[in-house]
């Protein structure tokens, strides 16, 4: 084990989630909320779950920064003492989820000390992600409406999460390669310039077949989600503004033909705009999640004296209202603030990185954790019509917390690799 | 390959983008939570049923102090007089909201008014919130008086004090026992005689003569005629081919003041002067007093309206409403505050009923400061007055005289549409110097000089302690 300074400060600011839990647990228990019977443990093995992923980081990055891990357990503290207070009987699927989460972390953040041989791959990353997509649309599960799952050994997985994992990569490793090519506005070679746009057409082929796949699966917050993420990685890239202008004009054209294609798509647009329309049937998930923000006021009606279980789906589709509503204006601020923190810390893992890839690829994770956040939560505030994509950490669900998990290690390995004494 | 320089500027510019992004959620959350007042006590929000069966629930009292509603250990609710039912309200997930029970839920609920030392204590030492108990304006005498006088007979009486707009009784006949709203909640909900209907804010009739105070105040306004004008009806009256008899009472065919025109009531004189003044100059005196929307007041309150949306405003249909049939449609509420209005001199106070919030015997805050506004001239308002005095004093409402006192009315008998007559009678005593308006309607009652005004006669006299 070395010891080193980074991983002394995530340990001290990890002592913030344990206090946290405990809190929470002694103030759950103070409002008369019935603990689920294994209460004991799930407290014990989510702190177990946060040693021993500090720890195995000691061994495998132990040179990586330290906030990113910190904030992303004091996110999942959040998240565990919600979910435990709102579906008290999978709070102990939570903690199971965590602790998988934490040690596909380490397992991640290991095999990223070899993270630039990824960038040979971005293609069959690309190629497999689509596949996923096809399959899923093929054989998949459906759950809520939506054939979003994959059953496998009687454990449902999400393929829109999985394939945000090969998504990062073929970005990142696309973007390496073609940025110099799509920075330029026109290139020039013997005396001749040609245009850089063929050089887009295959990044865009790509998001748009994938894009397309997920429309016909549903999953509308992930074309948002991934067009967003795309438009600012082009950017992050490039620096040219007429991509960000192209991607906004993306993002309108695929809403105006959600809203024309779709009809539960047309539904959650008419909701946002005039939930009162109807508030017996679409628009009641809405309203209801208004009223619980409003509820929660400046300083909240405290954790487990509150009605957040009004709002149906609200232990994965609202969890940021339930927060509204018992931690108030304070607390659902604060986790807006852990998204921000978490995504300086990356893009700081991002400047430290010393080749493109790894620079891009660190930027990407961090953009696509800080984009699903702004999403999922622009759309419980009614910024914008609900996604039903999952708050990073907090929402109840396996394959998203695995998968952000992952996508984590990753970013710690190339901070590992980024602080490596130089040779 | 990337430049440093550029990439950490790029970098840079996608942070400054998010701190928009966290300038933006802050405006949204305090937009929702501190701003959105309103949606705290939105019936559809399921909070506030459920603040109903909090045991800390504040209790609504009346003017005096007597309780109204208070709640027990075991969280359920007890309400003491059925008369105020509608009045109080109450608060269910399966037969709606109503009444000051919800109009004061954040108080009564102890979410909003309560001292800073409760809220931290609430917040921080988990003590239990107490609510704020609620006084409300209605004077427990004149309520029973005008729940007795109406009796059984269905209608709605609202009595208020002009000068400030206060409710002093506010009664719905028929009625229900709130208590029982969980057991047989469904039948009064499907009733046909929707006794869970506050009639004196929600019942929509047509006001019949009464209304002949606001075509009079147009009249005197716009110049269009004197109390002292001679005016002469032949018999009957023809307004583009429909004929208005002078006959709809005895004293109608004949050479006489105007004044006599408003004391007996006679519709054909009154047809004539709406035409004359046309409907520009008679909605917009009607809009003056409330009409055509919703009076602000505590409770919700129906529209009133001068005619259908889209009718066609033909001049038949002028006429008819100047003397208060039509398509008129009038909430006993409104009319009280026509009559408030010429009572306080031309200015109206809004009429509420909320009057302060009590922690124990301290009082928090005043509640509904009512808001003067100036409806018509002081000289219309004191003409008015004095052709009302002449309704009572010509004995045109029987029993409403006082000796000693004088007392301004004006009749109505209202055609349903169905049936017998809607019985009105709207009064204030004493006329020099009124300190209560009455409006009363009964359904179906027939004449308003012979059934609603004995009615109001006995809450005047219960508010002048005669």
């Amino acid at each position: 084990m070395i010891t080193s300074r980074d991983r002394n400060t995530e340990l001290l600011l990890l002592s913030g989630s344990a206090a946290f839990i405990l809190v929470a647990w002694r103030a759950l228990d103070a409002a008369g909320f019935t603990m689920p019977a294994s209460s004991a443990r799930i407290l014990t093995q989510f702190l177990a779950s946060a040693l021993l992923g500090h720890l195995g980081l000691r061994i495998v990055a132990p040179r990586a920064a330290g906030q990113p891990y910190a904030v992303v357990l004091l996110l999942c503290a959040i998240g565990l003492a919600f979910v435990t207070r709102l579906v008290p009987s999978v709070a102990q699927a939570q903690v199971n989820w965590i602790s998988a989460g934490v040690l596909l972390m380490l397992a991640s953040a290991a095999a990223a000390s070899r993270y630039p041989v990824l960038r040979r791959y971005k293609y069959t990353a690309a190629f497999v992600a689509v596949l996923l997509l096809v399959a899923t649309g093929l054989f998949g599960t459906t759950i809520n409406g939506a054939r979003l799952w994959f059953r496998i050994g009687g454990q449902t997985v999400q393929t829109t999460e999985l394939i945000k994992l090969f998504l990062v990569v073929f970005i990142a490793g696309y973007l390496a390669d073609m940025g110099g090519a799509l920075a330029a506005p026109r290139l020039r070679f013997a005396g001749r310039t040609y245009s850089a746009l063929p050089y887009v057409i295959p990044l865009l082929l790509t998001l748009l077949t994938a894009m397309a796949m997920i429309a016909l699966l549903k999953d509308l917050g992930q074309i948002v989600l991934i067009i967003m993420l795309a438009m600012a990685m082009v950017y992050v890239a490039t620096g040219r503004l007429v991509f960000v202008f192209g991607g906004v004009v993306l993002l309108g054209l695929s809403l105006v033909f959600g809203y024309l294609a779709f009809d539960h798509a047309r539904t959650r647009i008419d909701v946002w705009l005039n939930p009162y329309a109807d508030s017996a049937g679409a628009g009641y998930q809405t309203l209801q999640s208004v009223y619980a923000i409003h509820a929660g006021g400046i300083t909240g009606e405290g954790l487990g004296l509150g009605d957040p279980q009004a709002i149906p789906i609200v232990s994965t589709d609202y969890v940021y209202s339930a927060i509204a509503e018992e931690l108030g204006l304070a607390g659902a601020l604060g986790v807006v603030l852990l998204y921000l923190l978490l995504l300086f810390a990356g893009l700081r893992v991002a400047l430290s990185a010393r080749d493109d890839f790894g620079r891009l690829l660190a930027a990407c994770i961090a953009l696509l954790l800080a984009i699903q956040a702004a999403v999922i939560i622009g759309g419980n505030l009614r910024l914008i019509p609900t996604t039903g994509i999952t708050l990073p950490f907090v929402s109840y669900g396996g394959s998203s917390l695995v998968v952000n998990f992952m996508l984590v290690g990753l970013l710690l390995g190339i901070s590992n690799q980024a602080n490596q004494p130089q040779a | 390959m990337l430049s440093p320089r550029q990439f950490e500027r790029r970098l840079g510019a996608t942070g400054a983008v998010s701190l928009l992004g966290l300038a933006v959620f802050f405006g949204a959350l305090a937009y929702w939570q501190v701003f959105r007042s309103d949606l705290g006590t939105d019936p559809k929000n399921p909070r506030v049923v459920n603040a109903l069966e909090d045991p800390h629930r504040g209790r609504i009292l009346d003017r005096d102090g007597n309780v109204l509603a208070s709640s027990l250990a075991d969280g359920s609710r007890h309400y003491t007089d059925a008369s105020v039912a509608q009045v109080v309200g109450y608060l269910s997930s399966r037969y709606g909201s109503q009444g000051a029970e919800l109009a004061f839920n954040d108080l009564l609920s102890g979410k909003a008014g309560t001292s800073w030392q409760a809220a931290f204590d609430a917040e921080f030492r988990r003590s239990a919130v107490r609510g704020l108990d609620v006084r409300l304006t209605i004077d427990p005498n004149i309520q029973a008086v005008a729940a007795k006088a109406l009796g059984a007979r269905k209608g709605a009486v609202v009595a208020l004090d002009p000068r400030n707009g206060e409710v002093l009784a506010m009664v719905s006949v028929p009625t229900y026992d709130p208590a029982a709203l969980n057991q047989n909640g469904e039948k009064l909900l499907t009733d046909p005689n929707s006794p869970l209907l506050n009639r004196a804010t929600q019942g929509r009739y047509p006001p019949g003569s009464t209304f002949k105070m606001v075509t009079a105040a147009s009249a005197f306004e716009n110049n269009v005629i004197t109390p002292d004008t001679t005016v002469t009806c032949p018999g009957e009256i023809v307004v583009d081919g429909f004929p208005i008899s002078c006959n709809n009472v005895p004293q109608g065919t004949g050479t006489y003041p105007f004044r006599n025109a408003f004391a007996y009531s006679v519709n054909a004189i009154f047809a004539q002067v709406g035409v004359t003044l046309g409907w520009d100059r008679l909605t917009a005196t009607a809009e003056k007093f409330g009409f055509d929307s919703s009076l602000p007041f505590t409770l919700d309150t129906a529209p009133t309206q001068l005619h259908a949306p889209g009718s066609k405003l033909t001049k038949p249909l002028l006429a008819s409403t100047a003397f208060g049939q039509g398509e008129l449609l009038a909430t006993p509420l409104q009319m009280a505050v026509v009559a408030a209005a010429i009572a306080n001199e031309g200015v109206l106070a809004s009429p509420h009923l909320g009057y302060e919030a009590l922690d124990g015997k301290s009082v928090v805050q005043k509640l509904d400061q009512p808001s003067n506004r100036r409806v018509i001239d002081t000289s219309v308002a004191h003409t008015l007055r004095d052709l009302m005095v002449a309704v009572v004093d010509d004995g045109q409402a029987a029993g409403t005289a006082i000796p000693g006192v004088k007392v301004a009315g004006k009749t109505g008998t209202a055609e349903s549409g169905h049936g017998t007559s809607h019985a009105w009678f709207v009064a204030f005593a004493p006329a020099e110097k009124p300190v209560v308006v009455v409006a009363v309607v009964v359904e179906n009652g027939g004449r308003g000089g012979e059934v609603a005004s004995p009615i109001a006669g006995q809450i005047l006299r219960a508010a002048l302690g005669k």
